[in-house]
């Protein structure tokens, strides 16, 4: 049991039935409890029915009893005052009395300032024989309650409980006053009776209307001494002021008092330390207070065993239940089990085993055929990644071998770099992506070097078909031709069906090497710069329209005079745009500024100077456009 | 019709405004591109130029470009396209 409810359930079933048995377990409880305390509530009700019946019963019984007697003595009253001056027609009188059933003795008391002290008594021992005797003269029954208090009062009375003096058993006695026509007092006649043979009759009265077991009868004097009590050694020696405190019962004597005062009813009060139901009231004639106690321990005792035992039956129910529940919850559960290991072999990559789905027509139903959907979807997806994954592959495959094949356009290996007695010149490019639109070129031939350097416009794979396009048109030039031819020819190749209006900006030039004499064809390009006498500046030339937009555009060529010892340095706007993180570029200003500071002439490492000087600007920021750059040296 | 361009022209944001002018060259003889806000123009950005010019001109219309910044201006003097577009 204990594992049952501190082992912490962990799939859905287990969890399920333990929520369930665990919500029936409180509804049960609750209902239990709330008809329990309903029950409990009927019950007192119904106990404070059926113990008010009885104690009108019981008061009843002991009126009657007590009536007889009084009846005995008052029957007999007119007679006794005829013959009160004989005294054996009066003892006569008295055996009569005492005769009667519950009847102890009967007695009269003369009132000595009238009729002479005299007191007669008829007393019945064991065996119903009975003995007249006269009390001696030194008995002063005129001070005793039993004949002060009529003399007084004028009335009848019960005397409290008292020990006799023969056989030390418990009697009372009533006593009422013979009075002459004019009312005055001529004696006190009476009769006791044994409180027990009272109690015994009443005994068997509250056998035969059984109450509840435990319960018990409390009959208090008109002065409050207990005449009748379970505790046999209380009678006449105790009154209930003395019990209530000593037994710490405040409540007995407010309630006692309440029904002193005329008062009956039902309290639930504390009772020698139990709580009790006590229904009371109040006999009529003689004063006395009647209780029948009735302990809720007692009460419920029947009601907890009851109780306890459908407690067994409902647990029992409820085993059953339990098992049943987690029988139909495991069966419930299990589409989802097989949904959870479906789905983690598709979270673990196995997307070929179908989802083992269920035909319950509910949201399980539906939740499995989303799961094979899921599966069929995500399954469709991964080879379509595949596939455009493989493509791309190719793509790039193919991309780098353009990138290749681009580089080799330009001068490479042992053409890098060209170097006779009067020249060397060397070139760089750095493309942004794999294939770039940035062009140098540079050739001898016929004792003539001819360069190129073009930045076209646009980048990728469109900007290097045109630069292809255009590196191959100045590799075919013959040496008789003049920039302006070539760059004529490059436009109007280029120009032709050019509806994307792709162009590319370029400097052709062709120097011939004895002389120094450079002619050049500027088409839209940056203004190439001359590095002369430790100066730096950028060489005047027409402003021709870039090469592709216009055919048979009228290009001029310049031309300028070259000293040995220049250097020329030409270069694309990928080097003036490089940006760094702060979007700043890198200007031709500073270009200028760096070219001034070289004191290499070898164009290689000139070329490598400035180049590092753009990187350290760009401090890592992405090349937006290819950086191209070409230097040529007229050597001393 | 009068459209102002702010920013830089280069190769990522030249197809937007190629766009741009597309959708907006139909039906009009005279474009005026207020460039006073251009910061830079890269070889994308004269490429949206000439094919607006091109479509203008064979449409019998014409693109001006006005309050063209010092730094745009060397960049179209450089390349000549100052001799092809209309400058005010």
């Amino acid at each position: 049991m204990k594992t049952l409810f501190t082992k912490r359930p962990k799939t859905f079933a287990s969890k399920l039935s333990f929520m369930l048995i665990t919500g029936t377990l409180a509804v049960i409880f609750l209902v239990f409890g709330l008809s329990s305390l309903i029950t409990r509530k009927g019950l007192i009700n119904e106990l404070i029915a059926s113990n008010t019946a009885r104690i009108s019963i019981f008061s009843n019984r002991l009126e009657k009893d007590l009536k007889v007697v009084e009846y005995s003595v008052k029957n007999r009253t007119s007679s006794f005052r005829e013959h009160i001056d004989d005294k054996d027609a009066c003892k006569a009188i008295m055996k009569e009395i005492a005769e009667e059933c519950n009847v102890r003795e009967s007695f009269y008391a003369l009132k000595p300032e009238v009729k002479g002290k005299l007191m007669v008594d008829a007393l019945k021992d064991e065996n119903g024989r009975i003995r007249i005797t006269e009390r001696p003269d030194n008995y002063k029954y005129q001070y005793h309650h039993y004949y002060l208090i009529p003399e007084r009062l004028r009335r009848d009375y019960w005397t409290p409980p008292y020990f006799t003096t023969i056989a030390a058993q418990r009697a009372i006695t009533y006593s009422h006053p013979v009075l002459d026509n004019e009312g005055n007092l001529l004696a006190v006649m009476g009769a006791d009776i044994l409180l027990e043979s009272l109690t015994d009759s009443l005994d068997a009265i509250v056998a035969n209307h059984a109450p509840i077991e435990g319960s018990y009868l409390i009959i208090l004097s008109e002065d409050g001494v207990y005449i009748s009590h379970p505790d046999r050694e209380k009678i006449a020696n105790e009154t209930y002021i003395t019990d209530a405190r000593e037994n710490d019962s405040p409540e007995l004597e407010s309630l006692v008092e309440m029904m002193r005062e005329g008062n009956s009813g039902s309290e639930t009060i504390s009772l020698y330390g139990r709580k009790n139901l006590v229904t009371y009231t109040k006999l009529d004639g003689v004063g006395w207070g009647i209780l029948l106690a009735t302990p809720f321990d007692a009460l419920f005792k029947r009601l907890s065993k009851t109780l306890i035992l459908s407690l067994i039956c409902l647990l029992l129910c409820l085993i059953v239940a339990g098992l049943l529940i987690s029988r139909i919850t495991w069966k419930m559960s299990r589409p989802i089990v097989r949904y959870s290991d479906a789905s983690m072999k598709i979270a673990s990559g196995d997307l070929d085993t179908p989802v083992d789905k269920v035909s319950t027509g509910d949201e399980l139903q539906t939740l499995g055929e989303s799961l094979e959907n899921m599966r069929f979807s995500l399954k469709e997806y991964l080879h379509e990644m595949m596939e455009s994954a493989a493509k791309r592959e190719s793509m790039e495959k193919e991309l780098s071998i353009a990138h290749d094949i681009q580089k080799s356009m330009l001068p490479s290996g042992e053409c890098a770099v060209i170097s006779s007695n009067d020249i060397e010149i060397s070139g760089f490019q750095e493309p942004a992506k794999e294939v770039g639109g940035d062009l140098y070129q540079y050739m001898m031939k016929d004792g003539c070097l001819f360069f190129i350097i073009g930045d076209v416009s646009g980048k990728g794979v469109p900007a290097s078909l045109v630069m292809a396009q255009t590196v191959c048109l100045f590799k075919a030039q013959k040496s008789e031709a003049t920039p302006l031819e070539i760059v004529n020819q490059i436009n109007n190749q280029l120009a032709e069906g050019n509806t994307q209006n792709m162009f590319v900006t370029l400097i052709v030039g062709k120097m011939e090497l004895g002389s120094g004499k450079l002619s050049f064809c500027n088409a839209g390009h940056d203004p190439m710069m001359l590095m002369r006498n430790g100066g730096v500046e950028s060489v005047e030339m027409a402003h021709n329209l870039p090469a592709g937009l216009f055919e048979n555009f009228g290009y001029k060529m310049d031309e300028l005079q070259l000293q040995r010892g220049d250097r020329l340095v030409l270069y694309t706007d990928g080097i003036a745009e490089a940006e760094n993180p702060f979007k700043e570029f890198y200007t031709l200003a500073r270009l200028e500024g760096r070219l001034l500071r070289c004191s290499t002439t070898v164009p290689a490492e000139l070329i490598d100077e400035v180049i590092e000087d753009v990187r350290g600007f760009a401090d890592g920021a992405p090349q937006s456009d290819d950086i191209t750059m070409m230097c040529l040296y007229y050597k001393q | 019709m009068t459209a102002i361009i702010e920013g830089r022209i280069d190769t990522l944001t030249a197809p937007a405004l190629q766009e741009e002018l597309t959708n907006s060259w139909e039906g009009v003889t005279e474009l005026v591109l207020d460039f006073g806000k251009v910061e830079y123009i890269s070889s994308a950005g004269l490429r949206v130029l000439i094919s607006a010019e091109k479509q203008m001109a064979s449409a019998g219309g014409r693109i001006v470009l006005k309050s063209v910044s010092p730094v745009v201006m060397e960049v179209l003097e450089m390349t000549g396209l100052s001799n092809v577009l209309h400058i005010e």
